[in-house]
Order: structure tokens, then sequence, then C-alpha cells
């Protein structure tokens, strides 16, 4: 009777998954069978494996490259797909997945890094190798931050994140030292699964039978681990080494994957959520329902890109990012509440009795920063320090970029403080929660729609963009209760979005793309004085606006009830904020690119430095935010003179160590 | 002090103008700064030594050694000049052709900016790099130089075009192959190359859409549309990786370039050249064609 109950309760929802990974599947057979109508009619299909010696193209296109990328997608999409339920499982979080651990980046950025400096390394079993260490390496970094004692999940998927975009930016800056042959147009970015035979697909063939039987030894231990570390104990299970072995398996076939097709992000993550959306809870049932989900989910992608009316082609990557990012958007608010804890606090334990000599001394920081980013810089004969009418020469160069990323790391900082204080997340900033990517988003639509917008519509578009993706994480917040991981998730989407549009566009090999490419990383380049002073004057505006958020920013983390009976209109406060934050991030993405991290650097060192009233937090976060962009912008453009790095690139490089050594603090 | 010097090292240029025998004396009387790689090759053809030049290190790896360069300092990056750098060597001249990177309103406050566009035109590249060094010799009073070097261009042009006219070609694929062994940039319409095909009478067997400057990313198995073609790959330091990457692939032993051994390789040339680069390419199939390596049958 109960064996039954419990059949029954596992056995539909199995039943459901199945249904929908059959119908994926059935979706992808049925445009695969478009496409090889196209080259080959249905009468021959038989003859294509019949006859080995066919000297017709065509039969020869869909056998060497039609057939096995289908196959290679299927592979690669169940790959995936395990990888992730494997992961998700042994780190307790439904979040995690190739992708989100930085596992993935981790991989590419090792053969990318292999390619131009060992490119004698062709072979697949090297290139392999090459691609795990690199894999290896990203998620022992991210285990190191997010697993210190207790386990965290939200840490650890904000490290993997942060260790991607970061494997990101580095292999950025590689590939911008090594275009003269344009040879980082494919390196970097987006997946692709074109094929020209058979070689990937039975080398992953062989791989995923590997990790599945390993998964099918695996899977009885791993699936007592879901009753706790001491019960598992208890029940004889080997916990450490179990967690090893698992998360090895899925590192190793993460970088497989990697290996063969490249970058393919959300197939891992979107997988089992279908599964669990489904109804599917026990380990076995995801291990069945996961692969086939994945395999139907990239397969119809590809086939999908493949079919799309476009010129040129698009990276089945970049596809997968392009429409899982706005499905996993629309999955979340319909998402069970996750298993994840809520919210924890912002507040720090030192609180400074008194903050203005802090204050005081951040102050001559800032002052000592921009001395330097306006006085000291690099000609051929070396350093030197300008003076006079040499210094007057320089400085219409200097100030405008020494302005605007002080204006922008100011506002980046502000809004930092907002999201971290309004969402109650300790790791909300603009850049991570995806606001910033929602305006770069914004600009890009525009720059689709009109080919040289004046800076006012840019404005817009970017405020519009940044308003657009902090509401949707506002709603998203409400529905579950502000639990961090789905604001992340939110974050996550937004930003792999730009990622693949980013790579799409790299992908066209068009020298103009330069341009946008640059302000993606974050160049202050083409900073004239009117840009640097309309920045400046809007950012004054909205900063001067702040002092009106100090109460609510008090009030409205004591809860709605508290607030109402404090006489606050809760909706029109929290609307006023969410156009605040929209503000200030739209206008300094537009500066300074959507990667920088400083909008979640600054409000943490600020805290940690004992400033905890909005106020004070507010001010020396804007200190703090506004003198690390001023000195990653003289930085950048002085370290390798007369080349230059991005300011946003490396802000990112200045802030990712301490940020992970925060992360890790944290606990 | 310094506007003195200035003063002196213009009316040395003013005397250079004058004087062509003081002329071969003082090659950098003037003080120029090349944006992007096109502008480098137009003014070493015609025998200027550039102050600065954008992107010098990979030009100097992918060309190798050229004399009239061994003083010139990089500017950075073509995309990003540094400006600060600019300011302080103080050029007279800016000569770009991409028009990519520093805005002309930013560089005119340091120095007057020629703007000589290649790429992107409404016309052929080819006459728009003619047009282009015709501009810039104007600009150097070095007419009689880049009339030279167009008569004999135009020579070598018709030249070629009279052998390719006397014989029965392939028409052929012109190609970067790339690192991933799947993908190849090929050369089509828009592109110099693609022009300087056209101006002989040769055919491109790439026909497919292009970008506005003349290149395409392409999956090899898109190779097949043209079954006579041959496969022409120009060289650099990425092609012998990506060829070995290719000799894996079905697909491309398949190719029937590939199976008939029409594979031929030709030295580095610029993506996005000028005319110099279209010359050594003309002159490349000039070879070629003496060789016989692309005749049909």
């Amino acid at each position: 009777m109960r064996a039954d109950a419990v059949a029954r309760t596992d056995g539909s929802p199995v039943r459901a998954a199945m249904m929908i990974a059959l119908a994926l599947l059935l979706a992808a057979a049925g445009l695969s069978g478009v496409a090889l109508s196209r080259l080959v009619a249905p009468a021959d299909w038989p003859g294509l494996l019949a006859d080995p010696a066919a000297a017709d193209m065509s039969i020869l296109l869909a056998r060497q490259s039609l057939l096995p990328r289908i196959v290679v997608g299927l592979l690669a999409g169940a790959g995936l797909a395990l990888a992730g339920v494997v992961f998700q499982n042994v780190l307790r979080n439904p979040l995690a997945e190739p992708a989100t651990l930085g596992v993935s980046a981790g991989a590419q950025l090792a053969l990318v890094v292999a390619t131009l400096w060992f490119p004698s390394i062709a072979d697949t079993l090297r290139a392999e190798g090459i691609a795990f260490l690199g894999a290896l390496a990203a998620i022992l970094l991210v285990a190191a931050i997010g697993w210190s004692r207790v386990l965290s999940p939200t840490r650890m998927i904000v490290a993997g994140v942060f260790v991607s975009l970061y494997a990101g930016a580095a292999a950025g800056v590689l590939v911008l030292f090594n275009q003269h042959y344009l040879t980082g147009v494919f390196l970097w970015g987006s997946g692709s699964l074109v094929q020209n035979g058979w070689d990937a697909a039975w080398t992953l063939s062989g791989r995923l039978a590997l990790a599945a039987v390993c998964v099918v030894i695996l899977g009885r231990p791993l699936a007592l681990l879901v009753i706790g570390d001491e019960g598992a104990h208890a029940l004889g299970v080997k916990v450490p080494a179990v967690r090893l072995a698992a998360l090895a398996l899925a590192t190793a076939l993460s970088a497989s994957i990697v290996s063969a097709v490249g970058m393919i992000a959300f197939i891992g993550l979107a997988a089992p959520a279908i599964a669990r959306a489904a109804g599917t809870r026990t380990l076995s049932a995801q291990f069945a329902a996961a692969p086939p989900i994945g395999a139907g989910l990239l397969c119809l992608t590809d086939q999908l890109v493949q079919l799309a009316p476009f010129a040129r082609e698009i990276p089945t990557g970049a596809a997968t990012a392009l429409i899982g990012a706005p499905l996993l958007l629309w999955l979340l608010p319909r998402m069970r509440a996750a298993s994840v804890p809520a919210t924890q606090s912002v507040e720090g334990q030192a609180r400074l009795a008194r903050p203005v000599p802090m204050l005081v001394a951040g102050c001559a920081v800032a002052v000592l920063v921009i001395s330097c980013a306006l006085m000291l810089g690099r000609t051929p004969h070396g350093w030197s320090w300008f003076a006079g009418p040499e210094l007057a020469e320089m400085l219409p160069w200097r100030w405008p970029r020494v302005l605007a990323t002080f204006m922008a790391g100011g506002m980046l900082a502000a809004a930092g403080v907002l999201i971290q204080r309004t969402t109650s997340n300790p790791l909300g900033s603009p850049e991570i929660l995806g606001i910033s990517s929602g305006a770069a988003l914004g600009l890009i639509v525009l720059l689709f729609l009109m080919p040289a917008p004046s800076p006012l519509w840019q404005l817009a578009a970017t405020t519009a963009g940044a308003a657009l993706a902090f509401a949707f994480i506002l709603a998203v917040g409400a529905r579950s209760g502000f639990a961090p991981d789905k604001l992340l998730l939110v974050g996550i989407a937004f930003g792999t979005m730009l990622s693949a549009l980013a790579a799409v566009l790299m992908a066209s090999g068009d020298p103009r793309m330069a341009t946008l490419l640059g302000w993606m990383a974050g160049s202050t380049y083409a900073m004239t004085e009117s840009r640097a002073l309309v920045t400046a004057l809007v950012g004054c505006l909205l900063l001067a606006l702040l002092p009106l958020a100090a109460r609510p920013l008090e009030i409205l983390p004591l809860g709605v009830g508290v607030s109402h009976a404090l006489g606050m209109r809760v909706n029109r406060t929290r609307t006023g904020l969410l156009l605040l934050t929209a503000g200030l991030t739209a206008t300094a993405t537009l500066t300074v690119g959507p990667l920088t991290f400083v909008g979640l650097l600054a409000p943490h060192m600020a805290r940690l430095a004992g400033f905890q009233r909005p106020v004070a937090h507010l001010a020396a976060s804007i200190l703090a935010g506004a003198s690390i962009m001023v000195a990653a912008d003289w930085l950048g453009r002085s370290l390798i003179f007369p080349y230059q790095i991005p300011a946003g690139l490396f802000a990112s490089f200045l802030a990712g160590p301490l940020f992970l050594f925060l992360l890790r603090r944290q606990s | 002090m310094r506007i003195g010097r200035r003063a002196f090292l213009a009316s040395l240029a003013a005397l250079a103008y004058g004087m062509p025998v003081a002329r071969a004396g003082l090659p950098a009387a003037r003080r120029i700064v090349a944006l992007d790689a096109p502008s480098t090759e137009m003014l070493v053809t015609l025998g200027m030594e550039p102050l600065g030049v954008a992107g010098l290190e990979g030009y100097r790896q992918a060309e190798g050694d050229i004399a009239a360069l061994r003083n010139s300092l990089d500017i950075g990056f073509f995309y990003e000049p540094n400006l600060e750098l600019l300011q302080f060597l103080k050029p007279d001249l800016f000569v770009n052709s991409f028009g990519i990177g520093a805005p002309a309103a930013l560089l005119k406050r340091i120095a007057p900016v020629l703007s000589v566009p290649v790429y992107g035109g409404p016309g052929s590249s080819h006459e728009a790099a003619a047009g282009a060094l015709r501009r810039i010799a104007d600009r150097m009073g070095r007419q009689a130089e880049a009339e030279a070097f167009l008569a004999t261009h135009e020579e070598r042009l018709s030249t070629l075009g009279e052998m390719v006219h006397a014989r029965r070609l392939r028409p052929v694929y012109l190609a970067s192959p790339l690192l991933d062994g799947r993908h190849v940039i090929l050369y089509g319409r828009n592109s110099l190359f693609d022009d300087v095909l056209r101006r002989i009478g040769m055919r491109n067997a790439f026909g497919g859409q292009s970008s506005p400057w003349g290149i395409a990313s392409l999956g090899i198995d898109k190779l097949t549309e043209k079954r006579e073609a041959a496969f022409i790959y120009i060289e650099s330091p990425v092609t012998r990786t990506a060829l070995k990457a290719l000799d894996a692939s079905a697909i491309w032993k398949m190719l029937p370039f590939v199976k008939e051994g029409r594979i031929v390789s030709i030295p580095y040339l610029e993506m996005y050249g000028a005319l110099p680069t279209a010359d050594r390419f003309a002159g490349i199939l000039e070879s070629l064609l003496d060789r016989g390596a692309l005749d049909a049958g």
C-alpha cells in the first residue's frame, strides 16, 4: 500500500518529465528532418547509412556534418544536464551547473591560453586534459570560497559566476592583444556545434557512457547524502570521498564538453530545473529525466539556430543563452520556493562610533588617487609627474576620464548600497543582479533601432533597461520573499543574455564592433569634456536625492507592517528607490560599461570599515567606489603603456580577488 | 623653446616640399602618425617614415622588420591610440583609413587628420584604395611616387588580365582558416582581394553575403558550392594549427579541392590592407599563374 503510494507519487512526475523530454526530442527530430530533407530527399534517407563510399556532396554533408551535429547536440545536452544534476545534488544547490560554477569558463580560459601560447597542442586528448585542468582550478577556487565549514550555496554560485566573468575578462584581454590576426574571433565566447566528422561524437559518447557508469555506481551513496552528512555517514557512506568523486566526475564531464563544443550555458541549469518543475524529487528520477530533457533542449535550439534566416552563423552557445535566459526569467516566478535560506543580515559586526574621522581619511585617499590620475603618467621615457604648461596640455585628456570614472564609481557604489539594503541581500549590486546588464541591453537594442543615437537617447535607453531589470528583480523578489538565489538567477539571466549578444557581435569579425566591445569592457577612452560634464551633472543630481532615501533605508528592512505603522507609503517609496537605483546604474553604465563590480565591492568595504547607518554607509561607499574607479582608469591607461586596459575590466581585476576574499570571510 | 623647435621643423618641412634634392635627405621632416595598418603601408610605400604607428607591435610581428618603421613609436591599439602619448609626441598630421578609434574631433586638437577610407564605401575597395594613396601623396607632395606605384600596379593588373584571359582558370576561394578547424574567414564582395580578382577577370568561388568590409566567417561545409574551385589560404602564425585541425575533419578531407590537391598557400597579407597589399596580392597571383597552380583541368 505504502510502496504503491510512493511509486505513484514518484512515477507520474517521472512520466511527466519524460513527456516533456519526448516533446522536446520530437520537436528537435522534426526540425532535423526538415534540415535533412533540404540536403537529401527523404526517399534517399536509407542510403545515408548504407552506402559508405557515396561521392555525392549532399549525402556527404548530411552524413559528416548534419547527422554528427545532431548527435553531438544530443550528447552534449545530456552530458550538461547530467553534470548539472550531479553538481546540484552534491553541492545542494539548485543553481549549480558547469556555467554558473565557473567550470566551463575555467576550461575555456585554459584552452584559450594554451592555443595562444602553445598552439601545437591541437590534438583532442591533450586539449581535453588542458580543459580539465582549467575546470579543476575553477571548481577548486569556487569550492574554497563557498565551502568553509558550512556549505553556502549562494556564496558558491556568486563565486562561480564571478570566476566565469573573471575568466571571460581575462580571455577578453588575451584576445585583444592577439587581435592582429583575428584569431580570437572564435576563441572565446559561445559554443558552436558545427561538426565535420564523427570524432567529437565518438569522443563525447565515450565520455558520456563512462560518466553514466560512474553515476550508477555513485547513485546510491549520492542519494543518501540527501538525508544529511551525519545520517549518510551512519549508513556507511564515506561522505567526503563520495562528494569528491562526484565533483571530479561532473568537472571532467564538463571539461570534455567544453573542449568538444565550447561553452554552452543554461542547459545544465534548465534541464534539471524542468525535471524538478515536472515534479521529480528523487535523485534517480532526476538522473533519468534530466539528460533526455537536456539533449532535447540543446538539439532543438541548435536546429532552430540553423533554420533561422540569419545571414551569418549564430553560435549555438549564444542561442541557448538568448533563448534560455528569457525562459528562466519566465519560469522564475513560477518556481517553488527554494530550500535555500532566505535573507542574510546586511549589517556587519563592528560599528564605528564616530564615522567622521574615517570619512575624512577616505577623502584624503580619494584626493591622493585623483592627483595621481591627473598628474602622474607615462611617456616614451618612463613615468613622469607633469606640472606647469605640460600638465595644462595633458589635463584636457585626463580630467574628463577622471571626472567621469569618479562619478560613475560613486553612483555604482550608491546603487549597490540601495540594492543591498532594499533587498536585504548582501550580494546585491548592479553588476551581480544584472541591472548593469539590463542597462547595456537597453543600449544595444537602441543601437539596433538607430544607427547613431544622441547621448540623450542613450541615457534614456540605458535607464529604461536598468529600470526594467530592477523592476523585474523586485517583482521576483516580492514573490519569493527576496530569496537571494532567485535574485541572483535573474542577474545571471540578464548577464548571460548580454554576453551572448556580445559573442554574436564578436563573431561577426567586423572591426567596427571594437568600439562597442570596448565600451562593454568598460573603456572610458572616448570620454569628452561635455560627456564627462553631463555624467557629473546627472550624477550630482541623483546623488543629491540620496539623503531622501536615508529614512526609508532604515525603516524598510523592518518589514512592510512596521513601515506602514511608521507612516510610510511603502509602494511609493519602493518605486522611488527603484527609479533612483535605475538612474544611478544607467548613468554609470553609460560611462564605464556593464562590468565593474565596484557596486558590489564598495558597499562591502565601507561596511567592513564599520560604516553602518545608511547615510554614513552611503557616503563611505561612494568615496570608496569613486576612488577604485579612478584608480582603475589611471592604472589601466598607464601599466601597459601605450596600450590600455579598459577601466571597467581593470576594476574587475582589482576588485576580483578582494571580493572573493570578502566572500570567504563572510562566514 | 618648443615653439622654436616646431617652427624650425615646419620650415624644414617647407624646404623639403620645394626641393626634391633636400627631400631625399630628410624623409622624416614631417611628423606623421599612422592610425591603422593600411595608412602605415601607404606611408611606407610613399617612402615616408611615420613618427608613430598604431598597433606597431602586431604589425611588425606580421610583416617582419621594415626599415622605414625602425624608428617609429607604437601608439597603442588602432581602436584606442594613446591620446596622452599623441599629445606628448605632437605630430603634424594623422592619417587614418579605418575611421575607427579616436574620434577625429579629439585628434584635431593635436593635429589635422587626413582621412582616407578604403573599406565600407559605396564603390569598389580597390578604387577607394587608389584614391586613398593619391590623397596621401597629394598631402605629402609625393605625387610622383604615388603615380609611379599606381602605374606599375595597373600594368601588373593588365598583364595579369591578359594572362587570365588566355587560359582557363578555376574559381578560387580565398580564405584565412580559423583555429577551431571548423570555420574559415572568406574574402568576398567588398573586399580588396575580391576587387583584384574581378579586375583581372578571375572568379571568386565565394559569392555569398559578406560584411561591408568584405569578409564572412563560415563553416567549412559551406565550401562545396563550386566543385571545381581551388582553395587559396593566407598564411599567418595560426594557419599551421588551423590546418592540422582541419586535416582531422572528415568534411574537409571530402571537399573536392582537398581530395584533388588544389590547396595553395600564399604569404601573409593584411586582412584589411590598402593598395600595397593589393599589389602584393596581384604579384602572388602572377607567380601562381606562372606555376599553373590555378589552371583548370
